[in-house]
């Protein structure tokens, strides 16, 4: 990855806070809830964390309540420490499971991870956590409600937990991508994601609940700045493989933005084959970031492909060689790769041969 | 095509006139002449006939223009399968070309038309590659003429290949669309690794290798880091926990609380220690004067009983002391008993050894007379045998005939005797035959002949017949006389033989050498005998005796009994050991008694002063049951002191608190207090070092680079992986099309090689030539596994390679219907006599269809050639412009 989009990656991430402030600004929005994972390590640099902090400070009409997630729980006293020593007086960092009132109708309940792994629901307690009459219950959790380990020992959240604990609302992290376990509760996603994985942009929830009791209206904001996409292209042999990259590419826009994984999969022949690679380099610099993987692209023999690189004599020979090398059942998976590769590369020097 | 005739006119030296040679036919035709005959302006001809345009003026037109100027022309008659054509060619005034066929005396093709018509004989169609085929003199490889020559040359033989493969060398090879692919490959691969598979230096894919190498270290060096932190962070929490229960108020409290406790248990247990220890002070005193009072009364009664004692030990030492004075006086006698004895003894000893060391003398004495008498008798013995040896070797050598003269004489004899005999045989010898009763006598020599008595006649016998006549008989001359005079020879040898040795006859001589036999036998006798008794010589002998007889002079003769000597001397030596023994035992035994004697007496002294003392210390003995009464009472007042004092001391004891375990205590809870106060202050400052080392490391964002690095070191492998698919897609294309290409190689090289393997195999055993892929001519020869580059082979090698390799090409395209003459001027210069006949036979054996003509000067040489020999001829052309 370029120095200068690394260096663009991480500003963006920094300056997720900010939009994060001006969606909530727009939207009429008092409180954001962060659900953990504020930092990706236990040990952030002061720096790191001093500008979040101060980015959190430049609206002070906005409270920021924070808790601490498993990459970086309470173990990390240093970073609470510090949090706790330099937050502005609109950023409160929850480290103790108990009700802090957002105003005199709302109870948020925290579930601060005291370690990277508990081991037990942190949620538990709000559900015998008391709340003035006619608050609205609002439970703030850093966590998994599936467990996606083979062992299945983790102890999750309680999927249902907001009903367990009569919460009108329960705000989760960890997953970063947006979720919605029930109509309660829902994972909001990372602001602004920093890998392939999700296929979604950067997002947040503005929730409002108007009563105890209400369906709460969530409604999700994108505050990302770059996509991270990840794009497979199934291609049939008789198909203009260029043509359907582009198909598959339009509507995306802001590319500046736009960090693509583009796998290629299916069958083409050479001369498809090299169209699509040559399509795939001709859009690159329209991206922030673009990889192109044909490795999953089985060479669809043409005849016609073979005799554009000569219909007889050594340069057809060796074509064939490496064409039934490609395709001979004998051949191993890393060898027939390679060969089907050498011919690819045989098939496009073939054709830019200046004489 | 095929030449049939050249013609010139006007052409260098042959200036305004013609010549030609006419009638080539098939095969070989050879022309050899001298140097400056015109062989080379022929073949300079021909090659500006077929590829010098008739309007051009080059150096080689030029060159063919005599020194007078003129017009140069050309023509030869050339067959193809079209028929047979006359093409000419005039250069400079007049120029013209003109090609005309010979059958129908038709213009065929005149000025450009005759140059393009000559052009696609020479270069292309039906007529196939001129300049494949000539060889000039000199020429040793396929790289002569120009750039456009060799291209030529080169396409010409990518031609015939192809022609022959049927298929275009191009498309067969791939060819220069090959070449350019795997330049390519060769690129991209020299810009990734080296010959040898290594990352090239500087390279994309070095560089990469190193940037992961770079960032794996630097991700270890983070993971480090960061574990470092994590680990800092464990133990500052850990010891952060264990100060805050050290710290804790209530524990402190406590901890402080139980040191004042055991502090004053302390000091109350020490109290009780000291007076514990007064106590024992005090019953120790008291122990002490009751052990002095029992103590003084034990030794007053001690000393009574020892008073007793020392009185009977007195009285009994000094018993002893008489009966050890009575012994010692005893061993005093005894001893000096023994000593008499003793010198006794040793006198006797004296005495006897005396006599057995004179009676051994006398035996001696007595036995070296006898010696000397002995040696003396043999003095004697030895003296006469010498005496004899004198005489009997005087007589010897008196008589001393040797054996020799002895068979000499026997011989001599024995000759005589023969002769004698041998004489008398032959010799006329007369008879005496007395008739009965005879009166007389026949008297010969002064006696009377016997009856029947033959006298011999050697020379003269007279014969007496007294009163009647006097007969001389005589032997007469002959053999007769001869072996007379051997025998006076041979008897006067004998007589002076036997004169030398002073005898008259041989029997005498015989007794002579009897007798000094004889004496030579006593003679050796006496030696024997002399060498029997005095073995050393008489003169040792005589000196032995004397020596003896020196020993023994002086002594007188004494008659001792030696055996009764030497028993009496062991008599007295048993009795001098004896008594020896006796002195030695009696003075021990004196010694014994008078140390008994004064240990006996040092007893008394000691027990009279032991009795003394006691005595002294006792006192007077009426006061002396009074001071036993009194040390009796102090002894028991002292008793009484000690048990109180006793009594006193376990009390104390038995009430006494551990002031072990109080010390035990009072030490645990001080050293609790201190510890963790002690603790405290360290954890303290562990936790603010772990501190600043968390800090730094938080600050250095250790972590978050750590995530940073390691997605920069999967991007990097991934940068790597994709280079090495690269270089293995590349290295497998390449692999592909160099094998392709040299399978192709095989397909369009196969049929010159299989033209040329045998032509070279007449020149060179076992050789086999490779062919450069790009110019088609030989690149190098291999030879007993050597592979020569062509251009380090000698001349004649090269040169004999450059024709084969023509005449192999030429072979391919009459195969293929497309025959051409093969032309060599002066070929074959640098060959040698063996080679340039293998050379011969390699022509003729290419030459079964096709056209060679060899130009040569080495007419000798090419004699053996065979072929057509071709001749130049006048010519005048048709149409000729001096």
């Amino acid at each position: 990855m370029p120095e200068e989009l690394r260096g663009r990656l991480t500003e963006a991430r920094h300056g997720v806070i900010g939009r994060l402030r001006s969606t909530a600004r727009e939207a009429g929005v008092s409180a954001v809830l962060v659900a953990g994972d504020i930092f990706d390590t236990e040990t952030p640099s002061r720096a790191t964390v001093r500008q979040a902090l101060q980015a959190m400070a430049e609206d002070p009409a906005i409270r920021w309540y924070l808790i601490p997630g498993n990459h970086d729980s309470l173990q990390a006293e240093e970073l609470w420490r510090q949090i706790s020593g330099e937050s502005p007086g609109n950023v409160t960092p929850l480290q103790v499971a108990a009700p802090v009132a957002l105003d005199p109708q709302a109870m948020l309940l925290p579930a601060p991870c005291p370690v990277r792994r508990p081991g037990r629901d942190l949620t538990e307690w709000m559900s015998d956590a008391a709340s003035p009459d006619g608050a609205v219950r609002i439970g703030l959790a850093h966590g998994a409600v599936r467990d996606f380990g083979e062992d299945g020992a983790r102890v999750t959240i309680a999927p249902d937990r907001a009903m367990l604990s009569n919460l009108d609302y329960l705000a989760l992290g960890d997953w970063h991508g947006q979720l919605r376990v029930n109509e309660r509760t829902w994972y909001s996603g990372t602001p602004e994601p920093d890998r392939f994985k999700h296929d979604m942009p950067g997002q947040a929830l503005v929730v409002e609940i108007e009563a105890p009791g209400a369906a709460p209206k969530v409604t999700p904001v994108r505050t990302g700045q770059f996509l991270w996409q990840s794009l497979t292209l199934d291609v049939l042999a008789d198909e203009d493989p260029a043509e359907r990259l582009k198909q598959s590419l339009d509507g995306l826009d802001d590319r500046r933005n736009l960090l693509v994984r583009f796998a290629a999969i299916g069958r083409a022949g050479l001369e498809s084959r090299a169209a699509l690679a040559e399509a795939a380099e001709d859009i690159r610099p329209d991206f922030a970031l673009m990889t192109y993987d044909d490795g999953g692209l089985a060479i669809d023999h043409n005849p016609g492909d073979l005799d554009a690189i000569a219909q007889t004599g050594a340069l057809r020979q060796a074509a064939d060689a490496l064409l039934y090398e490609a395709q001979s059942a004998e051949t191993s998976g890393e060898d027939a790769r390679i060969a089907e590769k050498a011919l690819a590369r045989l098939y496009s020097l073939s054709l830019d041969y200046p004489g | 095509m095929k030449i049939r005739a050249i013609r010139l006119w006007n052409v260098r030296r042959f200036a305004n006139r013609g010549v030609a040679i006419e009638t080539v036919g098939d095969g070989v035709n050879v022309l050899t002449a001298e140097n400056e005959q015109g062989k080379s302006t022929f073949f300079d001809a021909l090659h500006a006939l077929l590829f010098q345009p008739h309007t051009g003026r080059p150096k080689a037109v030029q060159m063919l223009r005599p020194y007078s100027g003129g017009s140069p022309r050309i023509e030869a008659d050339i067959e193809t399968e079209a028929g047979t054509f006359r093409v000419a060619k005039q250069f400079f005034a007049r120029s013209e070309a003109t090609v005309t066929d010979l059958a129908t005396k038709r213009l065929v093709a005149q000025a450009d038309q005759a140059e393009t018509w000559i052009e696609e004989l020479t270069r292309g169609g039906a007529s196939g590659p001129t300049g494949l085929l000539w060889v000039r003199q000199g020429i040793t490889d396929f790289e002569s003429g120009g750039k456009v020559q060799q291209d030529q040359e080169s396409e010409v033989r990518r031609d015939a290949l192809s022609s022959v493969a049927g298929e275009e060398i191009e498309a067969l090879t791939g060819g220069r669309r090959m070449a350019w692919i795997i330049g390519k490959c060769d690129d991209a691969l020299e810009a990734l690794v080296t010959s040898t598979g290594q990352a090239r230096k500087g390279g994309p894919y070095a560089e990469a290798k190193e940037e992961l190498q770079a960032l794996r270290d630097l991700e270890a060096n983070q993971i480090e880091l960061v574990a470092s932190l994590r680990d800092a962070l464990d133990q500052r929490r850990q010891k952060r926990a264990k100060l805050d229960e050290i710290m804790d108020a209530g524990a402190i409290e406590e901890r402080r609380r139980e040191k004042r406790r055991t502090a004053e248990a302390l000091e109350q247990a020490r109290s009780h220690a000291s007076q514990i220890a007064e106590a024992g002070r005090q019953r120790d005193f008291e122990a002490e004067r009751h052990e002095l009072a029992l103590g003084n009364l034990n030794r007053y009664q001690e000393a009574l009983g020892t008073a007793e004692t020392a009185a009977r030990r007195l009285a009994a030492s000094e018993e002893a002391q008489g009966k050890s004075a009575a012994a010692l006086a005893f061993a005093q006698q005894a001893e000096e008993d023994a000593v008499r004895a003793l010198d006794r003894a040793e006198a006797a000893h004296t005495k006897a050894r005396d006599r057995h060391r004179r009676a051994e003398a006398a035996g001696f004495a007595a036995e070296a007379r006898k010696q000397v008498d002995a040696i003396r008798g043999r003095l004697s013995k030895a003296e006469q045998c010498q005496d004899s040896i004198e005489i009997l070797t005087a007589q010897g050598q008196a008589l001393e005939v040797p054996e020799r003269a002895l068979a000499d004489a026997e011989t001599l004899a024995g000759d005589v005797s023969g002769l004698r005999t041998k004489l008398d045989a032959a010799a006329a010898s007369v008879t005496v035959t007395y008739v009965e009763n005879a009166s007389g006598a026949v008297l010969t020599e002064g006696g009377r002949a016997e009856d029947g008595e033959s006298f011999p006649v050697a020379s003269i016998r007279r014969f007496e017949v007294p009163g009647i006549a006097s007969l001389t008989v005589r032997a007469g001359a002959g053999d007769h006389a001869a072996v007379a005079e051997s025998l006076r020879a041979k008897q006067k040898a004998l007589a002076e033989h036997l004169a030398a040795f002073a005898v008259d006859d041989l029997a005498a001589l015989r007794d002579r050498f009897r007798r000094f036999r004889e004496l030579c036998d006593s003679l050796k006798l006496a030696r024997a005998e002399l060498a029997t008794v005095a073995p050393d010589g008489v003169e040792a002998l005589r000196i032995e005796a004397n020596r003896i007889a020196g020993l023994i002079e002086g002594q007188a003769l004494e008659t001792l009994d030696i055996d009764q000597a030497a028993r009496d001397l062991a008599q007295a030596v048993e009795h001098l050991s004896e008594a020896r023994g006796i002195a030695e035992a009696a003075r021990l035994h004196l010694a014994d008694k008078r140390e008994s004697a004064a240990l006996d007496r040092q007893a008394v002294t000691h027990q009279r002063e032991n009795l003394a003392a006691v005595e002294h210390r006792l006192g007077p003995r009426e006061q002396r049951d009074a001071v036993v009464s009194r040390l009796v009472t102090a002894e028991a007042e002292a008793k009484t002191a000690l048990a109180h004092a006793e009594e006193r001391l376990a009390a104390l004891k038995a009430e006494a608190p551990n002031l072990e375990n109080a010390e035990a205590a009072a030490r645990l809870a001080a050293s609790v207090l201190e510890n963790s106060e002690a603790m405290a202050r360290d954890l303290n400052l562990e936790i603010n070092t772990l501190t600043g080392l968390i800090q730094a490391r938080s600050d250095d964002a250790v972590e978050e680079k750590l995530a940073e690095t390691q997605d920069r070191r999967v991007a990097a492998e991934a940068r790597v992986a994709a280079l090495e698919t690269e270089i293995a897609v590349l290295k497998r294309l390449k692999l592909a099309l160099n094998e392709a290409r040299a399978s192709a190689r095989e397909q369009y090289l196969g049929p010159v090689m299989e033209e040329l393997r045998p032509l070279v195999s007449l020149v060179v055993d076992d050789a086999t030539i490779t062919f450069d892929e790009n110019t088609l001519v030989p690149r190098s020869l291999e030879r007993g596994g050597q592979d020569e580059d062509v251009s380090v082979l000698s001349g004649g090698m090269r040169e004999q390679l450059t024709v084969l390799t023509r005449l192999a090409f030429a072979r391919l395209l009459a195969r293929v219907g497309r025959p051409v003459p093969v032309i060599l001027d002066d070929a074959l210069v640098y060959s040698d006599d063996d080679r340039i006949e293998k050379m011969f036979l390699a022509l003729h054996r290419q030459a079964r269809d096709l056209q060679i003509i060899v130009f040569s000067c080495r007419q000798r040489a090419f004699q053996r050639l065979g072929g057509q020999s071709l001749r130049m001829v006048e010519w005048t052309p048709d149409r000729a412009d001096p």
